[in-house]
């Protein structure tokens, strides 16, 4: 089985890498954590937002550590670059009507599923990584441009860094499942790029009002994006709608990790139960 | 080795309060081209779609090769093609083939070059799919489906939208093909089609089972007689319950009468035996379409 589904992963790429739409990704992710980091280097200094990411001596800018930021702002960005390929790279195969065509030779639906999924938190890290090393040659560059001229860290932390990439890309796997549980679910790219959206911004407006309400406050530490950035130890004002205080990584790693065991599960449930339609011309 | 590869036993499905498919109960044997006829909306491709494990049978089973037909040992030794062939637009025709070729798990460039050769897409195989007409994709389709050279061949409308050079070329293969002992169920609405390519035939209609048999008995047509007598009620009610006739019916102002020409004589000895005598007859033609019509519903009820 594992064999199997790591043979169709590779198949999977092979399709993917000859589409548009992950370069453009990439490119994107990439090029978000130089605007971020440019405007902040460039701009107003000072705030909790800033000083989190490049830390309040600007130390962070320095490689190798300078990577650890890039990760987190590659993150942010990352969850909804990820939930757009994830929605189509399973919505597609509805809507050209090839899952027919592939699973009508002997393709068994689980692993064709499980390959899909593999393929997204691969390349869901390789993501993460191209943006942290963008905002590390850019925070590089910014210290021999702007700064002192010292680019490299007296000591380099490469366990952070490898501790943060682990945390980082785990932090995307939930949203992975929640667009791909979409994406089966409406067997359609467009409703599942859609709904995975509107659910990631209504969510954020959702908990900036939940945290209004004592009670509700702890209502609120249950849903994705809470226990995201308690997971990844983000302090509050990193978006404008969450407060100081969040739930501990913890309990943070445990909501995120039922939810992708239930959205994930789901998925799997759906794709395993339904009836594979033709094509839908998407 | 079993003589039977297909079989379905009252197999069923519904959508929601649509029957698709009603106790279809089939039997294809080895070696045989056999069609699956029917009219549009008669279930061809609902039944293709269960035994390729796409659509979930509300009730019922079938076999596949001897295997039950819920794994999927089976299908790895099927090639099928299910509508309009479905590939990604963006690939080239030669790198649609290599991707459902690796994830078969295989990697054969060479089988890749035969087969696009074999179907007359060897010009252009580098094109990408989103280019290709109709008919090209119907013979990307087909390339598809014999892919690792399978001993059973599921083919659903596969000369949909051809000209009329390109349907007979796929016919040509598919005979080909089927005389090579490989098993094809094809599914068509087209009766010429079925009846130049396939061996036994099953005709379909509103999801049930119609009628079952050899292309030769079942399709060939039929032979009658159009015949006014001195007392037509009389004259029905005779041929009706004579053996030697196979059918009769009133027609117009007419009995139409299901027999060889060349034993009208008979017919008009038997009336005379009991003083009916023919004052007109004349030999009729059912076509193929007319008869297809009559056995689907399609053209009102069976009159057999």
């Amino acid at each position: 089985m594992t064999t199997q589904v790591l043979s169709l992963t590779r198949w999977e790429w092979y399709k993917l890498r000859r589409r548009w739409m992950p370069w453009i990704l990439l490119a994107i992710i990439a090029a978000l954590p130089q605007l971020s980091l440019w405007g902040s280097v460039s701009g107003s200094f000072g705030s909790e937002t800033e000083q989190a990411v490049r830390g309040a001596d600007g130390t962070r800018l320095l490689f190798p550590n300078s990577v650890v930021g890039g990760l987190l702002v590659a993150q942010v960005y990352g969850i909804v670059l990820i939930m757009i390929l994830a929605a189509s790279l399973l919505g597609t195969d509805y809507g050209w009507g090839t899952l027919r065509t592939v699973l009508s030779r002997g393709t068994g639906r689980w692993p064709f599923l499980a390959s899909k999924l593999l393929l997204l938190a691969l390349l869901g890290a390789a993501g993460l990584f191209v943006g942290a090393a963008a905002w590390a040659v850019g925070g590089a560059i910014a210290m021999v441009t702007l700064g002192d001229g010292t680019w490299l860290a007296e000591s380099a932390d490469w366990i952070e860094v490898v501790k943060w990439s682990g945390k980082a890309a785990f932090g995307l796997f939930p949203y992975i499942a929640l667009a791909a549980c979409v994406a089966v679910l409406t067997s359609s790219s467009g409703a599942a790029i859609g709904i995975a959206l509107s659910y990631y911004m209504v969510e954020s407006i959702l908990v900036g009002v939940l945290f209004n309400f004592d009670w509700f406050e702890r209502v609120a530490e249950f849903l994705i994006g809470p226990a995201g950035y308690g997971w990844m130890g983000l302090p509050g004002g990193m978006t404008f709608s969450y407060p100081a205080e969040l739930p501990d990584a913890a309990q943070s790693f445990v909501v995120l990790l039922g939810y992708v065991l239930v959205l994930g599960g789901a998925a799997f449930w759906l794709f395993q139960r339904r009836d594979i339609a033709g094509a839908r011309g998407e | 080795m079993t003589d039977v590869v297909i079989q379905t036993n009252a197999l069923t499905k519904r959508y929601g309060r649509v029957l698709a498919v009603d106790r279809l109960s089939l039997e294809v044997p080895r070696g045989h081209v056999f069609g699956l006829l029917g009219p549009n909306g008669a279930g061809k491709t609902t039944v293709m779609g269960m035994l390729l494990g796409l659509v979930r049978p509300t009730s019922g089973s079938f076999s596949l090769l001897g295997t039950d037909g819920t794994g999927r040992d089976a299908l790895r030794r099927i090639g099928a093609i299910v509508e309009t062939p479905a590939f990604y637009p963006y690939l080239s025709g030669r790198r649609n083939l290599a991707y459902f070729q690796g994830v078969m798990g295989r990697n054969d460039p060479r089988e890749l070059d035969r087969l696009l050769d074999l179907v007359g897409l060897a010009g252009r195989a580098n094109d990408a799919f989103k280019t290709y007409s109709l008919g090209m994709k119907q013979r990307l389709g087909l390339a598809y489906a014999l892919l690792g050279d399978p001993e059973l061949l599921l083919l659903d409308e596969p000369t949909n939208g051809m000209d009329p050079a390109g349907m007979a070329e796929v016919r040509d293969l598919i005979r080909d093909l089927g005389s090579e002992g490989r098993t094809i169920l094809l599914s068509s609405h087209l009766l010429n089609e079925v009846e130049q390519v396939c061996d036994s035939v099953a005709i379909i209609a509103k999801g049930r089972l119609v009628v079952q048999g050899d292309v030769a008995d079942l399709l060939r047509p039929q032979e009658q007689v159009r015949l006014r007598t001195t007392d037509d009620a009389k004259a029905l009610t005779i041929l009706t319950a004579a053996d030697e006739i196979e059918a009769a019916r009133a027609e117009d102002d007419a009995l139409v009468v299901t027999i060889a020409h060349e034993r009208s004589s008979e017919l008009t000895a038997l009336l005379s035996k009991s003083e009916v005598y023919v004052t007109e007859i004349a030999p009729l033609q059912v076509s193929l379409e007319q008869y297809f019509l009559d056995v689907t519903g399609e053209n009102g009820e069976r009159s057999e």
